[in-house]
């Protein structure tokens, strides 16, 4: 009766151990199912996250060839050099074409700044008022930004219509080839 | 009448009792790991599927992260770009509109005012110039004042234009007029160009010339960038 007692306690320890190992697999299958489920909805926002940067990406490949042309529009508007003949050449168009005559222009002294250069200059035009105001208009559309300064109007003569016109402006090049 | 009827000595009963209740442990015990084994079976088949789901999405974002590296360039072309402009912008910053204020000016000189001289300078520190003692210049004030009404329109104007907007230059107008009437319109005049602020009459004085009596005046404005405008970098740039 003793040895069968003795039987019985063993056989309920081994069931109890049993049990116990059996609910330590169940929870550990358990856990790792969770992770792998968090692993996958992690990856899962990261691709739609890949996917709306590939959609940006696209419109941006799209609007690739506007973009090349802007950024060579701005070169013009300010390039790796002074190309100060091109300048003076272009003012005098301008006035030119608005019937001013470009008396004088001169440069003063270059000042280097963190990106860019900046180099003032001043010019003396004569002609009449209007064709100021459209020769302003002009330079102000490019293709080189001026920035103008200040602006000096003074009549040459009280009997004519005749304006003498100086303007201290200041153009900009990169220096970064 | 169904009698039935142990014969069995009670040692054979006990262990046919004991035999009885330990078939239905091991029935018990026997569904219980059945159980278990399915559920076992169960968590693991889940997991394979979540872990073929994340072969998958791996194999995607592969996919993907290649796409990516194909497109990267145009992503480089846009910083540039953004480079640029920003250098432009900081290069320009704002510059008043000129030809719209010698336009304004141009269209609304009224017949009785003769320009001179026109001169502005950008500089951080103007249009602080305070009012002079000038006997002929509050008669000038109070003529404008009258032309105006009680509290000046112009002045209010330009009180909410300074509110609005920063001032960053200086204009100088310089001529004569018929009368200090004239002077004082004008001054109305000038209060509604929305690239003026902060107008002050310095100086008004009359003079003869060839048996004519005409006055002279001189007039200090802060120049004012309106908040819409666009700078001479982005137009420049467009």
């Amino acid at each position: 009766m003793k040895k069968k007692g003795q039987k019985n306690y063993l056989s309920i320890f081994l069931v109890m151990i049993a049990g116990v190992l059996m609910l330590f697999f169940i929870h550990h299958q358990l856990m790792s199912l969770t992770e792998a489920r968090q692993e996958a909805a992690a990856l899962g926002e990261n691709l739609s996250q890949t996917n709306v940067q590939i959609q940006s990406l696209v419109k941006l490949q799209n609007q690739a060839v506007d973009m090349q042309e802007q950024i060579d529009k701005l070169a013009q508007v300010m390039p790796e050099e002074p190309l100060e003949d091109l300048l003076i050449g272009d003012l005098q168009i301008k006035a030119s074409s608005h019937d001013l005559q470009l008396v004088q222009v001169s440069f003063d002294q270059y000042a280097s700044q963190k990106d860019y250069v900046e180099m003032p200059f001043n010019m003396t035009l004569e002609g009449q008022y209007l064709d100021l105001i459209y020769f302003l208009k002009d330079l102000q559309r490019g293709p080189r930004a001026v920035q103008v300064r200040g602006i000096n109007i003074t009549k040459v003569d009280p009997d004519l219509p005749l304006i003498k016109i100086a303007i201290s402006a200041c153009t900009f090049y990169t220096n970064n080839k | 009448m169904d009698i039935r009827i142990n014969l069995l000595p009670p040692e054979i009963k006990y262990q046919l009792e004991q035999r009885k209740k330990q078939q239905k442990i091991m029935m018990l015990a026997a569904v219980i790991f059945v159980l278990f084994i399915c559920l076992a079976v169960g968590l693991q088949i889940a997991k394979e599927k979540v872990n073929r789901d994340i072969a998958k999405l791996q194999q995607q974002k592969m996919l993907l992260e290649q796409q990516v590296a194909t497109l990267k360039p145009y992503a480089e072309l846009q910083a540039k770009k953004e480079q640029v402009d920003n250098r432009v912008k900081k290069a320009m910053g704002t510059s008043p509109d000129y030809p719209s204020l010698l336009e304004g000016i141009g269209l609304y000189l009224p017949p009785n005012i003769w320009l001179e001289d026109f001169s502005t300078n950008l500089s951080k520190n103007s249009g602080k110039n305070e009012t002079k003692d000038n006997e002929m210049l509050n008669k000038v004030n109070q003529v404008t004042e009258a032309v105006a009404g009680k509290v000046p329109e112009n002045v209010n104007q330009a009180a909410s234009k300074e509110k609005q907007v920063v001032s960053y230059g200086e204009v100088m107008l310089r001529g004569y007029a018929l009368n200090n009437f004239a002077v004082a319109n004008w001054l109305k005049e000038l209060a509604k160009f929305p690239q003026l602020t902060d107008i002050r009459l310095q100086s008004t004085a009359e003079r003869e010339n060839a048996g004519d009596i005409f006055t002279t005046f001189e007039i200090r404005a802060s120049l004012a960038e309106p908040k819409d405008k666009k700078s001479a970098g982005q137009r420049a740039g467009e």
